[in-house]
Formats: C-alpha cells, sequence, structure tokens
C-alpha cells in the first residue's frame, strides 16, 4: 500500500505550496486594504488639486503641495488641464507652476532614469515654459526610449516652434520617429519658413522625402512646388503618391505639364493603378484633363 | 518496491515535475504582467491621448463586425463603436446571411441608403457572395450583406477585402468597446511602426448595465457560469496575454478584441475560412509571415483596453464553445508546427508554444489521468485518503492562487472590480472554479483534441444572444 512514501510526498508538496497560498490569500487583504485607502486618498487629492490650479489659472491659487508624490499628482493634473486651457487662463496657470518651482521637478524629471519620468518632465517644462524649454527638451528627440520620443515630438507640436521643426524631421531622417508622429508635430506647430521641409525633401530617407512632401501640401505652401515637382518621379512610391496628392492640393496650372508628363511618360507601366488615378485628380485639380488623355482601367484596376 | 510500485512512482514524480514547471513559469508569466502593467500607469498618458484624439492625422481605423442572426445586440454594439472616443472611425457590419432582423435594425437605426460595391482587394479570398452594400449619410458606417457560409472569418475577410483604414479592429457582434480603449490600442501603433497587432481584454458583460461602453450598475456577472469564466478571463487576459506580450510570445488575440495594421493581415490573405481558432490562426500567420520576412516586429497586448462581450450563460452553449476552441487549438498547433522549439521565433517557438502544447493540450489529458490515478489508488488501496486529500488540496490551492494574482493585479492597477463585496464574491469563484468549472473544461478539451485528431466536421453550434449589452445604450 502506497501510503507513507507518497503521504511524505503530497505532505512536503503541501507545506511548500500552503506557504504561498497563506502569502497569496494574506497579500489579496493587503492589497484590498491598501488599493482602498489609495484610491480614497487619490479621489480626495484630486478634487483638491483640481480647484487649486482651477483657481491658479483663474489668477489666484494656494501654495503647491511640498511632498513630492503630491507635486507629481499635481503635475499630471496640471498638464491635463493645460493641454484643454488657451489665454490668459492657461499664462496664469503656467506662471503659477512656475512660481512653485515645477520648473525644478521638470528639470529634475528630465535626468530621471525612468522614461516615464522624463517625458513628465518634458510635458511639464515645455507646457509651461514653450520655446524656452526647447533647448531642454530636444535632445529628447534622441531618447533611448521610443515612447519619451514620440511623446516629447507630440508635445513640441502642441507647445514648440519653428525651432522644433528641423529636430523633428531629423529625428524622422534616423529613424528615431514613426514619420506619421514627427508630421502630425510639424503640422501642429504650422511652420511658416519652407527651409527645413525643402532640405527634408531632398534627404536620402525616403519616409522624410514623404513625410516633407505631404506636409507641404496639408500646409499649403505654395513656394516649395517646384521641390515637390522633382518628386513626381522619385524611385520610392510612397514619395511619389505624396507628392502627386501635394501637387493636387496645391492646384496650380504650373504642375500641370510635369503632371501629364508623369501620365504619358515611358514609366507610366510601372505605375501603379492607385497612382495613375492620383496623377489624373492632380491634373482635374490644376486644370482640366482633355477626354482622350484620360485612361481607361478594367476590373482588376490596371490602365488599358 | 514492487514493480508496480516503482510505475507509479515514477508516474507521480513525472507528474509532480510537470506541475512544478507549469506553476514556477505561472508565476513567471504573473510577475512579468504585473510589472508590466504597474509600469504602463507611471505613464504620463493624458497627453498622448488627448493629442491622438484631437489630431487630424491619427490613422483611420476600420472597425470590423461580423454579425449573423445579431438582432439583440447589433444595436447597442455599434452605438457603443459610434461613440468610442476616436477621432478616424469607419465601421464595417458585414451580415452574414441574417436571418432574423439584424439587417432591418441597423437600417432603421441609422437610416442606411444603398451604395456602389467597393473595389476588393483581391489578396483576402471570400467564399459567400457579396449581395448589397449600404452606407450611412456620413459614409461613418457601412454594412454589407452577404451570403453565409456559416464561417465567422468569411464574414471578416468580405469586409478586410473592402476596408480603407491603414488599422482593423475585430471584434464580435455582441461586444462593446470601453470608450478609450481603441485610443489605448492606437497610440503604440501611431509610436512604433513594427507593432503590427495589438489586443486588449475582454471581459463577460452578463447581466451588466451599460452606458456609452462603461458598466453602471453591478460589474459582477449574476450567474455563477458567467463567474468562472470571469475569473477564467481574467487569469488569460490581465495575467497571461500581458505577461506573453510583454516578451513577444503571445499566440492569440481574441476574435471578440483585435487591432492590426491592415497590410499585415492582407499579407497573410486574411483569416483562414476553415479555421476554428481563426483568430489564433490569424497572429500565428503574422508572426510566421514577419519572421519569414526577416523584419523587426512586435505584437503587443494592453490590459487596459477592455471589452465586454457576451459570454455562454448556460452549459450547453458553453460545451459547444470550449469542444470548437479545443479542437481549433488541435488544428493550428498541429498548422504552425514548425514554430514548435525553432529559434527563429524565439520567445514564441521556444516558450510560448512548447507551453501552449504542455499546458492546453496535454494538460486535461494529465488532469484526468492523474484524476483516474488518485480514484483507482483510493479504491483499491494503494493510496491513502489522506494523501489523495492533500494532492487535491495542493491542486486546488496553486490554481487558486494564480487566479489571486490576477485579483490584485485588476485591483491595484485596472481597478475594476474593487468593492469588498466583489473581491470576496471573486475570491469564492476561484475557489471554487477549479472544483466546479475545470473538470468540466477539461473533459470538453479532451472531446474537442479528440475530434480533431479524427478529423471531424467543425462546428460553431449556436449562441442564443440574450441581449446583455442592450440595456442603457442608445
Amino acid at each position: 500500500m502506497l501510503t507513507l512514501r507518497l503521504s511524505e510526498f503530497v505532505l512536503v508538496t503541501v507545506l511548500v505550496c500552503a506557504g504561498p497560498f497563506v502569502l497569496a490569500l494574506l497579500l489579496l487583504l493587503v492589497a484590498v486594504a491598501y488599493s482602498r485607502a489609495k484610491a480614497r486618498r487619490a479621489s480626495a487629492n484630486r478634487e483638491k488639486y483640481l480647484d487649486m490650479l482651477i483657481l491658479a489659472s483663474e489668477g489666484a491659487g494656494d501654495p503647491a503641495p511640498a511632498r513630492r508624490a503630491a507635486r507629481r499628482e499635481v503635475a499630471d493634473l496640471a498638464v491635463h488641464l493645460l493641454s484643454n486651457l488657451i489665454g490668459q487662463e492657461y499664462r496664469q496657470l503656467a506662471d503659477w507652476l512656475l512660481r512653485w518651482g515645477f520648473e525644478g521637478d521638470a528639470q529634475e524629471w528630465l535626468g530621471s532614469r525612468s522614461a516615464a519620468q522624463r517625458l513628465r518632465g518634458a510635458v511639464l517644462l515645455l507646457l509651461m515654459k514653450g520655446e524656452a524649454a526647447m533647448p531642454a527638451t530636444l535632445p529628447l528627440l534622441a531618447d533611448l526610449h521610443l515612447r519619451v520620443r514620440s511623446g516629447v515630438a507630440r508635445v513640441l507640436g502642441y507647445a514648440g516652434t519653428e525651432v522644433a521643426v528641423s529636430p523633428v524631421l531629423r529625428a524622422i531622417e534616423l529613424d528615431l520617429l514613426a514619420p506619421s508622429i514627427g508630421m502630425m508635430s510639424i503640422l501642429r506647430i504650422y511652420p511658416r519658413d519652407g527651409a527645413p521641409l525643402a532640405g527634408g525633401m531632398r534627404s536620402d530617407s525616403a519616409p522624410l522625402r514623404r513625410v516633407a512632401a505631404a506636409s507641404v501640401g496639408i500646409l499649403e505652401m505654395h513656394s516649395l512646388r517646384e521641390p515637390v515637382e522633382t518628386l513626381l518621379d522619385d524611385p520610392d512610391e510612397s514619395v511619389r503618391l505624396a507628392a502627386i496628392e501635394t501637387l493636387d492640393r496645391l492646384a496650380a496650372p504650373g504642375s500641370m505639364a510635369l503632371l501629364r508628363a508623369a501620365l504619358q511618360s515611358a514609366d507610366t507601366a510601372e505605375r501603379g493603378a492607385h497612382e495613375l488615378a492620383l496623377i489624373e485628380q492632380a491634373l482635374m485639380s490644376c486644370g482640366t484633363v482633355p477626354s482622350e488623355q484620360m485612361l481607361d482601367f478594367d476590373e482588376e484596376g490596371d490602365a488599358l | 518496491m514492487t514493480e508496480f510500485m516503482f510505475t507509479l512512482t515514477i508516474i507521480t514524480l513525472v507528474l509532480a515535475v510537470y506541475y512544478l514547471i507549469y506553476h514556477v513559469g505561472t508565476v513567471w508569466i504573473v510577475m512579468i504582467a504585473a510589472v508590466q502593467i504597474a509600469r504602463e500607469t507611471r505613464w504620463p498618458h493624458k497627453f498622448e491621448e488627448i493629442e491622438t484624439f484631437s489630431n487630424p492625422l491619427a490613422p483611420l481605423v476600420s472597425v470590423i463586425v461580423p454579425a449573423h442572426n445579431e438582432e439583440a445586440g447589433i444595436a447597442a454594439a455599434v452605438d457603443s463603436l459610434r461613440h468610442l472616443r476616436y477621432p478616424a472611425l469607419e465601421i464595417l457590419v458585414v451580415d452574414d446571411g441574417s436571418t432574423d432582423r439584424t439587417f432591418d435594425v441597423l437600417a432603421n437605426r441609422y437610416g442606411l441608403r444603398q451604395r456602389r460595391p467597393s473595389h476588393p482587394d483581391e489578396r483576402v479570398p471570400q467564399l459567400g457572395e457579396s449581395l448589397s452594400e449600404f452606407e450611412t449619410a456620413d459614409g461613418t458606417l457601412r454594412v454589407i450583406q452577404k451570403r453565409s457560409i456559416g464561417r465567422r472569418a468569411d464574414a471578416v475577410n468580405t469586409a478586410l477585402r473592402v476596408a480603407k483604414g491603414e488599422l482593423v479592429c475585430m471584434i464580435d457582434a455582441d461586444s462593446m468597446l470601453a470608450p478609450d480603449s481603441l485610443l489605448r490600442l492606437v497610440v503604440p501603433f501611431m509610436d512604433d511602426p513594427s507593432i503590427v497587432a495589438s489586443g486588449g481584454t475582454v471581459l463577460p458583460a452578463n447581466g451588466i448595465s451599460f452606458h456609452g461602453g462603461n458598466p453602471t450598475m453591478s460589474w459582477l456577472p449574476k450567474g455563477w457560469l458567467e463567474r468562472f469564466q470571469l475569473v477564467e478571463y481574467l487569469r488569460a487576459f490581465v495575467l497571461g496575454r500581458t505577461g506573453w506580450a510583454r516578451r513577444n510570445g503571445l499566440t492569440i488575440i481574441s476574435g471578440a478584441f483585435g487591432l492590426y495594421r491592415r497590410e499585415s493581415v492582407l499579407r497573410v490573405g486574411g483569416l483562414t475560412g476553415a479555421s476554428l481558432a481563426e483568430d489564433a490562426d490569424l497572429l500565428l500567420a503574422v508572426h510566421s509571415d514577419c519572421v519569414k520576412r526577416g523584419v523587426e516586429y512586435r505584437v503587443v497586448f494592453d490590459a487596459r483596453a477592455i471589452c465586454w462581450t457576451e459570454v455562454p450563460s448556460e452549459l450547453g452553449q458553453l460545451r459547444t464553445q470550449r469542444i470548437r476552441w479545443a479542437q481549433g487549438l488541435d488544428e493550428i498547433l498541429s498548422k504552425y508546427r514548425r514554430m514548435m522549439y525553432n529559434p527563429r521565433y524565439r520567445v514564441l517557438g521556444m516558450l510560448a508554444m512548447p507551453w501552449l502544447l504542455a499546458y492546453e493540450y496535454i494538460a486535461p489529458f494529465l488532469a484526468v489521468f492523474g484524476f483516474l490515478i488518485s480514484v483507482t489508488g483510493l479504491v483499491t488501496g494503494w493510496v491513502s485518503p489522506g494523501a489523495v486529500l492533500l494532492l487535491a488540496i495542493t491542486g486546488v490551492g496553486l490554481a487558486t492562487i494564480v487566479g489571486i494574482f490576477a485579483i490584485i493585479v485588476q485591483m491595484l492597477w485596472m481597478r475594476l472590480y474593487v468593492s469588498r463585496r466583489e473581491v470576496l464574491m471573486l475570491l469564492l469563484t476561484s475557489l471554487l472554479e477549479p472544483l466546479f468549472y475545470r473538470p468540466f473544461t477539461f473533459i470538453w478539451q479532451i472531446r474537442g483534441i479528440w475530434r480533431g485528431r479524427r478529423g471531424a466536421e467543425s462546428e460553431w453550434g449556436v449562441m442564443t444572444r440574450k441581449g446583455a449589452l442592450s440595456d442603457e445604450v442608445g
């Protein structure tokens, strides 16, 4: 009868496992207590700090708390609030934060080992100080953590100025930033100087050429039409498509000749149906297309 | 020691080692998941979400909703999608040969009008012919009526062929997304072009009232069967998937809520029509495609992106579902066996797939085998009642520990079920689940795997929807 050996074995197993089980139960009890206390505290703090920040945005406001954890909570709430405010209220809240030493906190967080903390610092600093914070925050476009780089690009789009356009384009070129994030940032900045974008269109990086060409169209920078036209024969299809869409947006009659040449050139066979359709669309925006020059497409979408 | 006793001891030791590895591995996954979720909460999310939400260049997301006889819940599901906090959305409902009022409900509610059929992408096959296409005046909702071939995959493929979004989100018609869940999943896609797929947590919606995608009344399902499934889902999604995703070893993204780059889905030809585990099949196909092409890629998971879905509330429905899942597991393990122990697939090939084999596929057989050995030993007197009892307590205890960890993680960092009553009820459910729920699932799994081995015709079965999501929506 297998009683002793198996029982012993099972007993040892149970003793080994009973510890973790009891520990897990204790952990659950602690977690319940901790979670409830934390939720109560967080809710009370949120209410208190939000009142304080709203008063600050109206020009009044109590002193900021001194505790580090509390200051972090205030900073997060302030970022939320700042991204919803404009004008005088925004300025007054930013001034209040500067007055109560949040610039020091943000600077300290920028140097933190925690990526989340670095981003927190960059966001707060840029929202408080705008262009003046860019020397301290632009290096974070090359941060080791992708999420920090993207987060900084986002906030640069919101609070940055034209100074940020070249570093953002550079980050796209070096593959440090997703092109779509960089482009959003640039469009939000709404630059008036086209030089950085013109430079981007000459880059060896196809994603950068694409972003630069597409941005020119959305920003309607008519002065950059010619550099865009040179991209109609770019080896990268996505760049060509961006260039065509931009010329469509700019709708300049001066582009018609080049667009028509692209439609009728020997390379036409290599251009996909979608590209050819876009060229036609752009031609229509720039002027009119004689019907005999319009391409027909078969059911598969191939040009006939 | 007799030969018989020696054999019995060896079997016991093998089982002990097997379960030891299981529990050590589970603790490892739990730890990774807890650290990942805790780290995630430290990020200042608000700004990136606000920026993405307000940005006109946010990528278009095509949300695909296959619907077959879903009149009870379709309006609530589509309403919840239209209330999602996301700026660029295209909702594609595929009415897959419904014989109830699914289409009428949609047509009346949204004033659909017929439109010209879209030009399909032929890389994705479609077996059931499309009949007609409708859309709302603003074009944000499209409804495609098609002939059903009895496969959800074919309905999803129909929509994939005409989806315009850079990202495609696949959900079930009985699912409801929390308002910020899609935004949470999209942000990482924008930051990191190497991300090809992402999943969120799926939780039972049965018996819960909703308003705008958020539960408004009791959060816990009322029935025990649904509660058992809740504990199971919490364990699988909050801990299991978060942990595996951290190591890029996710083997499945639930068909109830998954987001993919459209191109990565089109490259593999969409969903496999004949598969019973088409969601796992799709993800493994995407993994395989990326590895073959030698591109750096990531499959991620955000436990805090929540989708509520109606789970089976009757034993018969649950049985059919679990048999189907097990048969699907058999299919994919067989289809993707070349990934197993293949270092090219890194964690996926060396750990996740073997884990799936050992602790999803083989586990039910060993559990039943262990049970039979214990009962036989007890009856014949080979093993003392005390030993069997202790063994049972150990098994139940260890399984409960994992459940307790899931409760702790969700309570601390996700704050889903936090009241004293809810936590106590979840704890009780975790204790009862290994006794009253898991044995059934093991038997159904064995049945499903057996069917798979025999090459039996796969069954989808019919789940009668109770419209759990419809209460306060709209």
